[in-house]
């Protein structure tokens, strides 16, 4: 009944989660900041008086340097304007005005200019408004680095628990579906497209890809090509989507704690994990770009950005490496583009040309947030790294030397001078925007679709050098060992019997995970046993490429693939207690009993083998040999009792039950067979070079 | 029908040469694939054969002895002397392990009956004699030299019509001693066997010899006295015991492999290590 009504709350939930990602949507698509620009654009009506005014000033709090919009009425055509601002009740000071059509104005706020409550007055001729109050504030360098840094660590949080939570919900039949999904290059592309639209951030979609394959849940082609398709549609819809996901971080958030509160299972905890991640991955990424975005946008910067209108290759490469700095620092094409856009538009300081020039190094600055994301996550990550790395800079390249081409198609395509000043609220330069975002797409879909053509053909080579650099590794420092004449053997032994242990501690977490249902003792025994194959893969390539030969190596090697074969049987045990898991099947006190006494045979082998190993003595056969008897005869008896009639044998457990602890019995029947096995591999029989 | 003498039996527990060496465990493997290359394995393949592919071959010998250790006594301080024992063959087939639920299940095969050989020995020579006493009839036999029809019907397929003879004058051996014969101690091994066709030359190389005191229901048991079921051994040889019988001259090769394999001849006596090893 209990569990019953948790469900119906679960339920609910998902409706209200519903809800929420659905105003969400509408928050994002018409949040009244939007409906304020729109109605700004619209002139203000004129006063009956004709007296000059200032009716709209944009923002209200800014700081030093900053650029203002001033919306005035009473402004009379072709004669000058000036435009006074004087803060902390100091004197006042003159604005440079940057720009001004009609009754619109934008001014730069002195760089100097006293922080504290302030007033801007517009003057033509002999007359002037009266002030329009607004405020300076300083720019709060350390506030901003707090939110970069807190940003940044919300952004690793976030990225680690949508990992784990997307690792913890995916079960088989999750493989089964990505495997099909990215089964063809054309699908996994479209897959990476849909990531990469709905995340609008290359680094977000790097580490769904990392963490997928990680988990082997997707092969490296695929995610190569998965990563491709990210890069397409975060570019393709950073014209469409607004970028105000980020926003809704902290309501992601929770959502994400509300669903885990109300999680009957596994699968839902995990989901409710990767909703709370993605959540503190937005608000993270939130964070960083409201630190960064004031730092990028300082008009204190904006001389050095003119730097970048140099005309020529020179201009357009240094509008590149501008390009994949912001790329890297933002995390992705749709803050740069947002970014590039606001600052043409709002200071024309670069043309389309150079404005598609500093969007060209998006694709390389995305590659590097995929390299930082994916270098501590192994080999595979690493070749998607490098693959990635390859794609943004060839896309970077392609873009940066066709940049004339682009923006000339742009023009063609669409009506109206790039150029063109129309003076809104933000809009000043309403043609170029769309110039340029016609050019972006046009140019990042070319650039894209040939460097992925080029990365098929070099991904045989990629593979190839990172798998001759990974195995030199291993070579170099077993060569060192010899040096220091530290056998490949007695290394070999050592390695042995940490994998053992890694092993018995994992099968000790599969067996918690049976009798508590924490995820955790899962996940730990997941860790284990990665370990202990780290161990056994390295073990095994020593004693394959060693020059040292004689039969303690050749045991050895016979040994470590008996241990290999034991590590399966241990993978399938392990999968074996999360599927109960999943069917919420529990063991009852007497079952679990029998099934602890099975485990403590099973460990006690692990034990004394491990320790036989790594001190070079033979173990006692026979003793194993009696435990393996032993672990086939409680295996029988479990499959019997599963069996027994329950009216007639007086056995009123559930049917489920019964076959749960028959299942589990059996798994560890076949963990105590390759155990044996792995005992006989350490023994030479006198007949075995006979037979 | 054959007499006692002329059967196959008595061929191979004929008079012959034979010589005892040891060996260390590590040159066993070594031992083995020069040996195997030079003379056939030796398989049982009569009524009760195993049929299993490559079992491991073993046997628990139970020697006998009076309370005072006559026997034993005997065996060290003169060459001439007698040695009693009974031995269980039975085969270990390992690959079984996996399936078995039981580790009598491992053993083939249950014999209700046992070897009894009567081993006299002077000098160099040897001579041997061999019955089958159902096991619940050996006390009794010992004890009071009680001879039953199903022990005679044993022998009858080996000693025909002096199958009685032959179990009469063992218990007349038996008798010559003041006190009774009971079991003293228990030995298992593992064997491996080579045998040439006509019999002229046999190899045993015994391992993993290991020494047992007798458990107290040794006569009641329904199953093979295999090693798991004799308790914990008293001690073991941590070295193997090559016998080499042959009728005439030993083949050369023989000589260049116990070479090969540090062989030492040796006089070893597993009755008299196993007692050592019992009381000491």
């Amino acid at each position: 009944m209990a569990e019953r009504g948790r469900r119906w709350r679960l339920w609910t939930l998902r409706l209200v989660t519903g809800v929420v990602v659905l105003y969400a949507l509408f928050f994002t698509l018409f949040d009244d900041e939007s409906s304020r620009s729109r109605r700004s654009e619209e002139a203000p009506p004129p006063p009956a008086d004709g007296k000059l005014r200032v009716a709209e000033l944009d923002p209200l709090e800014a700081h030093p340097g900053e650029a203002l919009s001033v919306r005035v009425t009473g402004l009379a055509p072709d004669e000058p304007v000036t435009v006074q601002i004087s803060g902390g009740g100091r004197d006042k000071e003159k604005a440079v005005i940057l720009h001004q059509k009609g009754q619109h104005l934008v001014v730069q706020i002195p760089d100097g200019i006293a922080v504290g409550p302030a007033k801007l007055r517009v003057a033509q001729g002999d007359f002037q408004s009266k002030p329009f109050e607004f405020r300076i504030e300083p720019l709060q360098r350390r506030k901003l680095l707090r939110s970069v840094i807190g940003g940044l660590a919300l952004l690793v949080l976030g990225l680690r628990m949508l990992s784990k939570g997307l690792r913890s919900w995916a079960g088989q039949g999750m493989r089964d579906i990505l495997e099909r999904l990215t089964g063809g290059s054309l699908r996994a592309v479209v897959l990476g497209a849909l990531l990469g639209a709905v995340t609008q951030l290359t680094t977000t979609a790097s580490g769904l890809i990392v963490g997928l394959l990680e988990t082997q849940l997707i092969s490296l082609g695929a995610a190569i090509a998965v990563l491709v398709g990210a890069q397409l549609g975060a570019a393709a819809t950073v014209a469409v989507l607004p970028l105000a996901s980020a926003r809704e971080g902290l309501l992601v958030v929770a959502v994400g704690v509300a669903w885990l509160s109300f999680s009957l299972d596994r699968r839902s905890k995990a989901f409710g994990n990767a909703i709370l991640g993605g959540g503190l991955l937005f608000y993270g990424l939130h964070l960083l770009r409201v630190g960064f975005e004031p730092m990028v946008a300082d008009p204190q910067i904006l001389p050095y950005i003119r730097l970048l209108q140099t005309s020529g290759t020179v201009g357009y490469l240094a509008c590149g490496v501008a390009g994949v700095v912001l790329a890297a620092l933002l995390q992705g094409p749709a803050p740069v583009f947002g970014l590039v856009l606001g600052l043409v538009q709002a200071t024309g300081v670069l043309d389309l040309r150079h404005a598609l020039a500093v969007l060209a190094g998006i694709g390389l600055g995305a590659a590097i947030d995929t390299t930082v994301v994916a270098w501590p996550f192994g080999r595979d990550a690493r070749r998607l790294a490098l693959a990635h790395l390859l794609f943004g800079g060839l896309v970077t390249v392609i873009i940066l030397a066709s940049i004339p081409t682009w923006a000339w198609l742009a023009d063609v395509i669409l009506k109206g001078d790039p150029g063109e000043i129309a003076y809104g609220k933000r809009v000043l330069l309403p043609n170029l925007a769309e110039h340029l975002v016609a050019g972006f797409i046009l140019s990042q879909l070319f650039a894209a679709l040939v460097s992925a053509s080029a990365l098929l053909w070099m991904l045989p080579a990629i593979r190839r050098v990172m798998s001759t650099r990974a195995e030199e590794r291993p070579a170099a420092r077993s060569r060192r060992v010899t040096a220091v004449d530290e056998g490949v053997a007695v290394l070999a032994r050592r390695a042995l019997g940490r994998a053992l242990r890694h092993q018995r501690k994992a099968l000790e977490a599969a067996l918690q995970l049976c009798a508590t249902i924490d995820r955790a003792h899962g996940m730990e025994s997941e860790h284990a046993l990665l370990d202990a194959r780290a161990e056994l893969d390295e073990t095994l390539k020593s004693l394959l490429r060693t020059e040292q030969q004689g039969e303690e190596v050749a045991g050895l090697r016979r040994v470590a693939l008996a241990v290999l074969h034991l590590h399966r049987s241990l993978g399938d045990l392990r999968h074996l207690a999360e599927r109960g898991l999943e069917q919420n099947l529990t063991l009852d006190k007497p079952d679990f009993d029998a099934l602890h006494r099975t485990h403590e045979l099973v460990m006690q082998g692990m034990a004394e083998l491990a320790e036989a190993i790594e001190h070079g003595v033979a173990p006692d056969i026979e003793r194993a040999r009696a435990r393996e008897i032993n672990l086939n005869a409680r295996e029988s008896a479990g499959r019997q009792r599963a069996l027994a009639d329950r009216d007639r044998d007086g056995d009123a457990r559930p049917v489920s039950g019964r076959l749960r602890l028959a299942e589990l019995l059996d798994a560890y029947e076949n963990v105590g067979n390759h155990l044996y096995r792995a005992y006989e591999a350490t023994t030479v029989d006198v007949d075995d070079a006979v037979a | 029908m054959h007499s006692p003498d002329d059967t196959p039996e008595a061929l191979m527990t004929a008079e012959r040469q034979e010589i005892k060496y040891v060996i260390l465990q590590t040159s066993a493997q070594r031992l083995v694939q020069e040996a195997s290359l030079k003379l056939p394995r030796h398989r049982f393949t009569g009524a009760g054969e195993n049929p299993l592919p490559q079992p491991w071959h073993y046997v628990t010998t139970i020697y006998f002895d009076t309370p005072s250790r006559d026997l034993y006594r005997a065996a060290v301080a003169s060459e001439s002397n007698l040695k009693l024992r009974a031995k269980e063959y039975y085969d270990v087939n390992p690959g079984l392990a996996e399936l078995a639920t039981d580790p009598r299940q491992l053993h083939h095969p249950f014999r209700p009956a046992l070897f009894l050989e009567i081993k006299h020995k002077d000098g160099s020579r040897t001579g041997k004699r061999r019955v089958s006493i159902p096991k619940r009839d050996v006390p009794g036999f010992f004890g009071q030299g009680a001879i039953t029809p199903e022990m005679i019907r044993l022998q009858e397929h080996v000693y025909g019509p002096a199958a009685e003879r032959v179990l009469r004058e063992v218990a007349d051996l038996l008798g010559r001693y003041q006190e009774p014969m009971r079991a003293d101690c228990l030995v298992n091994y593992r064997r491996l066997v080579w045998q040439d066709e006509p019999g002229a030359v046999r190899m045993t190389l015994d391992l993993g010899i290991a020494f047992f005191a007798p458990p107290e229901d040794l006569w009641q048991r329904d199953y093979t006295l295999v090693r798991e079921e004799l308790g914990s051994a008293v001690a073991v040889e941590r070295r193997c015991v090559l016998e080499v019988k042959a009728r005439g001259t030993p083949p050369a090769w023989l000589d260049t492999m116990l070479a090969q394999t540090g062989a030492v001849r040796e006089g070893y006596s597993k009755f008299e290590a196993a007692s050592r090893a019992v009381h000491g």
